[in-house]
């Protein structure tokens, strides 16, 4: 005899289910509509180009679940139910086909194999569940909000799942299925229920056999009304992802006479793809747990802010000040944190940068210390608002050649506004002038002509600022046919690298950490004496997280003979300075400092030396070694001074 | 004025950012042209704020900015327009080379003849040759009442008046003044930044163009002053600041030529390690008047 | 070159040091050059002291103008009171000290009495028919020298603390007063509240004199001492943002790029490193005096003067030597 079952045993009237299945689609198709139509006030942008590699890229994030088994409890916890969910869907549509259109897939070996499949996967759900919700109900994880949403979703699937094993297991107990041992947990709660009266069995049957359709109908009528969307939106989200390259801010055209509006001022400024994110989002809360400035006590959360756009999408009038906070839009670091994190990689940047856009070109209206910045940057060509025929003292007498039009130099050294002007960073300037000669390199630096790279006003929203002096930039690296740039500064590194392809730029740019770690590795750069001790490391964001540059800087410190001991929160964790962003140029009034949260990290780590290898984050973390007033304990360098001691062989480090 | 708000008319000059050095010809001695880096004259850029924020109060005002300057100046000076000035005239001629601040103060008080004005603001000198005349030159030319100085120009209390705040050393002045007026202004908000879709606009609004002909004049007025020379900087002090031969602490003389916003400023740093090398370092700077004592009670006018 | 006039202001019991500074500088020029000095002075009942005082400097003469319009802060009535006197008695020169009054005055003056002006003076450089003067232009990149084109009178204000003053006597000196009667223009300009200022809550950008202290002060306790400083000296208390940070000052304190920009006379840096930021706030001031205990910190490379010391030490050393020194210059005022 053919292994089967009869798909509508003890159901009358199951008629009625399609009915039901009817309604469930109804109230699911006008709930995915009128998000739809919500998505459609967006802007254009295409994100659809690709085709091949967005779904490649997809079905790793979505069936293999790259990113959110990053976090190791609850990514067991999603893949569980992720698969659950799905076979037991996939076990749906197999009764379907059988019954509504007369297929016999559920007969013989595959339905022998089905039937334990399915109770496995519904065993996996209900493990996932219970991690859910001993997660957010009794350990009441960082970042999660419980809001009523979230326990109707997770008691809707625990009723599914809960009633589907009962029905199965009142079946096999009243028919005696043969094959019920194939169904290992039927067949358990069957023999379970051995001694009730099949009278009993039959009626309990039914009753639960409806409430689990019922059940089931509700959970597809209930997805686009809840974060159970994110079934639909999530893997959409992730195959709409951004191509670009991740440190790179979209650009935008200011040329055009057409455009009046530029940023973010209203909601339909928004490009529907950050309008879809906020439908994306599933308040993991982990972009929220990583960032900085939510960690700082600013009244910044890029969950927060997620959230607030997709409650509000259907609101009219100004973004900023009404559905987000302004303090907020400008607290940001650009660190990276919360977009490097997200699950369904949702970007918060590219949206809060955009509103500084709208914030800054069309109310000019920011935080009072800009107006001296932007001013500075306009009349020097840096935010110090040194001068610029300055920029170039830090070389005085250490014999570095200024870029002539004479044989194009192998590297160009790009100095970058910090290394040119801020005393401190004029003393990595210097060593990395002394590293470059050393290995023998031919380079030479622009000298005064060289602008600031423009990625503070970028960041903070400035983009005529910006744009100018890319062009600025441009034309002068152009005229010396110049390709290949070496730089200390990880802003400058990322944004002309990243962004200035956007305005034809087509320039080679490598950080310096790179650089020296093949110089060390080639013998071009010889270690004379090891240095020892032990030394953290802070990854800066712009070439850790925007760039993915991790292990260079720690060859670097392997090649030294130094210990290194990471500080919580590395690689691609790694904790903001607090600087990027345009932050440096900001005073910040609300909450905690954020390099001195970092700065305490580092100290947690007892290593005598706290490297850096950005002048931003060398500035934040010795304020903070300061301000912890421990100047004299532990010492603050750029890794490129570290090399400069140990190739010198002035070991006298500490 | 009543009716039509007021006109207010601003200096403003274009100058030389003194954050850069300047070169000097050794053989013209005068400055190599080439060496500048223009910017609004910051003072001028605070009157001109006042101006805007005047107009913003007081219905149907108007701001217009003039200027004598080089048509090289023209992508500094279009920032007035960028922050909203109504109108922007640049007063130019080949003959004005030389021109002392007298009789560029006579061309300005010319051009603003050429139309109704009630209100001129100056900035209340210029931050590269601070010669701090202009203003009260062009005032006595024009025949108006003056206040230099101002940290604050708001409305009177009638149409007809401008309330003014400035400080003299020791106290705080609110004064009045009947309109038409001119007043410079030493202090205030920063000029506002300006939003982009004001800055494409400047750029298409034309910036009047004025020569001597065109406020009727065939040539440029007589100058009294007459630049000898330029050179490298003199010290202030007649006597050079610190000869170590008299300084019995180990007193270095250092030549500083890098950083900070100083260039090739005297520095003398002397190290202190007991008080009677303290109190000598002290009678130093006392004796070199780096700092000048107060007199105790209303000290100046 | 007959006669060089110097316009001294006098306020209550003072003569204001630049117009003292002029006036020796007139006489200096005066004597060498033999030509006559006088020291014209404005006011109204303007004590017997004062005008003894101004003849210690060594003028020929002093000459008087008594008039109530000149009894306040007039500029107007300078003007036109001036305007009359240089057209009757022609001096060749007249000198003033840079004042907020001379600010104004000397321009209004050259305008109407159709002659040069040269402000900001010095060096004068005595010529036949006047002088040739050095001012300093692109400060601090450049100095200037400048020469008058026209014949007749000059008008030259002199800068502030370049000038030696000098009063050893004994001279010779007449005290003339002005008979001549003076007309005075009508004004609509109108002084309607004149606030006084207290030194301890002057604001940091008004201060001409600003003593800040940095994370070097050790202590919230040791800005007492420059508190003290600040009183002697007359001027306000700044603070490096670490010193904000801190809570050794108010947040109002701060200076640098998020704090107050300043810009005074004088700006004392104690155990202020000199960071950028904080170094965006000040740089502009005229004198920087540094102390610190560390001979590289970046602040000595913009600092006019340094000195290599622990705040604790220095400090009370300045107060006790400022004060006393500021004891003796009463006392010489009150003796002469
Ligand atoms: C976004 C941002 C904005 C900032 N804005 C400002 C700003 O507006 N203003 C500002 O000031 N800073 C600002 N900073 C901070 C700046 O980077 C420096 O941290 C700060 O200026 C250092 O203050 P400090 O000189 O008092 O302290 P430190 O740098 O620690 O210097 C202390 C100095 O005191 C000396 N010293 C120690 N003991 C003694 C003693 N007994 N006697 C004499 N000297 C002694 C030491 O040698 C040292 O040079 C900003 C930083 C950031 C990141
Ligand atoms: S970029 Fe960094 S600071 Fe900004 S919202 Fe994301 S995590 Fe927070
Ligand atoms: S934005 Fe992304 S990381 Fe943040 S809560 Fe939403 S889904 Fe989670």
């Amino acid at each position: 005899m053919n292994a089967t079952r009869e798909i509508f045993w003890n159901i009358n009237g199951h008629g009625i289910i399609y009915f039901l299945f009817i309604l469930a689609t109804i109230a699911f198709g006008y709930g995915i509509f009128r998000r739809y139509y919500l998505w459609r006030r967006g802007r254009s942008a295409n994100r659809n180009d690709q085709k091949w590699v967005r779904i490649k890229l997809a079905v790793g994030l979505v069936l293999g679940h790259e990113r959110i088994l990053r976090k190791r409890q609850e990514g067991i916890m999603h893949l569980l139910i992720f698969w659950g969910v799905v076979t037991l869907f996939a076990g749906t549509i197999m009764v379907a086909l059988q019954a509504d259109l007369g297929l016999k897939v559920m007969e013989g070996r595959f339905y022998l194999c089905l039937k334990p499949t399915l109770d496995m996967a519904g065993l996996a759900t209900l493990v996932g569940l219970l991690i859910a919700i001993s997660r957010r109900y009794l350990k009441r994880a960082e970042g999660l909000d419980n809001q009523s949403t979230d326990g109707i979703v997770l008691a809707l699937l625990a009723g599914i799942i809960v009633s589907g094993f009962i029905v199965e297991g009142l079946r096999i107990a009243s028919t005696h299925d043969q094959w019920g041992t194939w169904s290992p947990i039927g067949v358990t709660l069957a023999g379970a229920l051995g001694s009730v009266d099949r009278e009993n069995l039959v009626a309990a049957h039914k009753i639960l056999w409806w409430t689990h359709a019922a059940l089931a109908l509700g959970f597809i009528g209930y997805i686009p009304h809840s974060k159970l969307i994110h079934i639909i939106t999530a893997p959409l989200n992730t195959y709409f992802r951004s191509l670009d390259a991740k440190g790179a801010i979209p650009a935008l055209d200011l040329e055009d006479d057409a455009v009046k509006s530029f940023g973010i001022n209203s909601l339909e400024d928004f490009t529907w793809k950050d309008l879809f994110d906020a439908d994306a989002c599933v308040r993991c809360g982990r972009c929220e747990i990583h960032c900085p400035a939510h960690l700082a006590a600013k009244p910044l959360s890029p969950k927060k802010l997620i959230q607030d756009l997709r409650t509000h999408m259907a609101d009219e009038g100004h973004v900023v000040g009404t559905i987000v906070e302004e303090e907020a839009v400008w607290a940001c670091t650009t660190c990276g944190a919360c977009m490097e994190q997200c699950p369904v990689l949702v970007e918060h940047i590219p949206k809060i940068v955009e509103m500084r856009r709208g914030q800054v070109l069309m109310k000019s209206n920011f935080p009072s210390e800009l107006n001296l910045i932007f001013r500075n940057a306009e009349s020097n060509g840096n935010p110090y608002g040194l001068g610029q025929a300055k920029r170039s003292e830090w070389a005085n007498g250490l014999e570095v050649e200024i870029v002539s039009e004479g044989p194009a130099p192998e590297y160009l050294y790009w100095v970058g506004c910090a290394g040119s002007f801020d005393d401190r960073n004029r003393r990595v300037s210097a060593a990395m002038a002394g590293i470059l000669k050393l290995a023998g390199i031919h380079f030479a630096i622009l000298g005064n002509r060289e602008t600031c790279c423009g990625d503070f006003a970028r960041r903070l929203g400035n983009e005529y600022l910006f744009q100018s002096m890319v062009r600025e930039n441009l034309e002068i690296l152009n005229g010396y046919g110049i390709t290949k740039l070496v730089t200390q500064c990880p802003h400058c590194f990322n944004t002309l690298r990243n962004e200035y392809p956007q305005y034809g730029g087509n320039l080679e740019v490598i950080h310096h950490t790179e650089l020296i770690a093949q110089l060390l590795k080639s013998g071009n750069l010889k270690i004379k004496s090891k240095l020892g001790g032990t030394v953290t490391y802070q990854d800066p964001c712009y070439i850790g997280r925007h760039n993915d540059i991790y292990e260079a800087p720690r060859d670097i410190i392997e090649a030294l003979g130094v210990e290194l001991a990471e500080m919580r929160g590395s690689h691609n964790e790694s904790f903001c300075c607090g600087a990027g962003g345009g932050r440096m140029w900001m005073e910040e009034h609300t909450g905690e400092r954020i390099n001195v949260k970092r700065t305490e990290d580092a100290l947690c780590t007892n290593s005598q030396t706290i490297a850096a290898a950005c002048p931003y984050c060398l500035t934040m973390l010795e304020d903070g070694i300061k301000f912890k007033d421990m100047n004299n304990k532990v010492r603050t360098v750029d890794l490129a001074e570290l090399v400069i001691e140990a190739v010198r062989g002035k070991g006298d480090f500490r | 004025m009543n009716e039509t708000g007021l006109n207010i008319a601003v200096l403003v000059a274009p100058v030389h950012d003194c954050r850069n050095p300047v070169l000097i010809d050794p053989v013209r001695k005068q400055v190599d042209p080439s060496s500048l880096h223009w910017i609004l004259n910051p003072p001028d850029t605070i009157a001109l704020e006042q101006a805007l924020r005047l107009r913003d109060r007081i219905p149907r005002s108007g701001v217009r900015v003039v200027s004598v300057a080089p048509p090289s100046t023209e992508r500094v000076l279009r920032e007035c327009l960028a922050v909203g000035a109504d109108e922007l005239a640049r007063l130019w001629d080949e003959r004005i080379e030389e021109a002392d601040t007298h009789s560029i103060a006579a061309l300005l008080a010319a051009v603003i003849r050429s139309g109704p004005v009630d209100l001129v603001l100056a900035g209340w000198r210029s931050a590269d040759m601070e010669h701090a005349q202009t203003g009260s030159i062009v005032a006595e030319l024009l025949g108006f009442p003056q206040i230099t100085c101002a940290r604050s120009v708001e409305p009177g209390r009638d149409p007809a008046h401008i309330r003014v705040e400035k400080r003299i050393p020791g106290c705080l002045l609110a004064m009045s003044c009947a309109l038409p007026a001119l007043v410079t202004v030493e202090k205030g908000p920063p000029l506002r930044y300006p939003r982009y879709s004001d800055r494409r606009n400047a750029w298409r609004t034309p910036i009047r163009g004025l020569d001597l002909r065109a406020i009727g004049l065939t040539e440029a007025p007589q100058s009294r002053l007459r630049v000898e020379r330029m050179t490298p900087p003199k010290p202030r002090r007649r006597s050079a600041i610190g000869d170590g031969a008299n300084m019995p602490v180990a007193a270095r003389l250092q030549r500083i030529m890098a950083g900070g916003a100083q260039a090739k400023k005297e520095t003398n740093v002397h190290r202190c390690p007991d008080r009677s090398s303290t109190l000598k370092v002290i009678e130093h700077i006392l004796k070199e008047r780096l700092v000048v004592l107060p007199e105790k009670s209303g000290n100046g006018r | 070159m007959r006669e060089i006039w110097t316009l001294v202001e006098v306020s209550g019991e003072k003569i204001l040091r630049a117009s003292q500074e002029a006036l020796c500088e007139a006489v200096r020029q005066g004597r060498q050059l033999r030509v006559r000095t006088t020291a014209l002075v404005l006011g109204s009942r303007i004590p017997g002291q004062i005008l003894e005082r101004l003849g210690t400097f060594g003028p020929d003469r002093v000459l008087v103008v008594d008039n109530e319009a000149v009894s306040s802060f007039s500029p107007n009535a300078y003007t036109d009171a001036l305007e009359q006197l240089l057209a009757a008695h022609k001096p060749d020169v007249l000198l003033m000290g840079s004042s907020v009054l001379s600010r104004e005055v000397a321009p209004r003056l050259a305008c109407r009495l159709g002659c040069g002006l040269v402000t900001e003076a010095t060096f004068l450089n005595p010529q036949d028919d006047g002088f040739l003067v050095t001012r300093s232009a692109f400060r601090p990149h450049a100095s200037m020298i400048v020469s008058f084109q026209r014949q007749g009178l000059q008008i030259i204000t002199l800068a502030a603390k370049v000038m030696d003053v000098e009063t050893a006597g004994p001279f010779s000196y007449a005290i003339e007063y002005v008979t001549q009667p003076l007309s005075f223009t009508s004004d609509t300009v109108r002084v309607e509240d004149t606030i006084k200022e207290i030194s301890a809550h002057l604001d940091l950008t008004d201060a001409e004199v600003i003593v800040a202290g940095g994370r070097g002060m050790q202590s919230k306790d040791h800005f007492d001492l420059l508190d003290e400083l600040a009183e002697v000296l007359g001027g306000a208390v700044g603070a490096s943002r670490m010193a904000v940070d801190m809570k050794w000052r108010p947040k109002e304190c701060m200076v640098g790029m998020t704090g107050k920009i300043v810009s005074p006379g004088l700006y004392v840096a104690c155990g202020i490193s000199g960071a950028i930021q904080h170094v965006m706030g000040m740089q502009s001031s005229e004198t920087i005096v540094a102390i610190n205990t560390d001979p590289h910190a970046p602040i000595f490379r913009i600092a006019t003067l340094g000195i290599v010391g622990d705040v604790r030490d220095v400090l009370p050393v300045m107060i006790e030597s400022f004060r006393k020194a500021g004891a003796e210059a009463e006392r010489q005022e009150y003796s002469a």
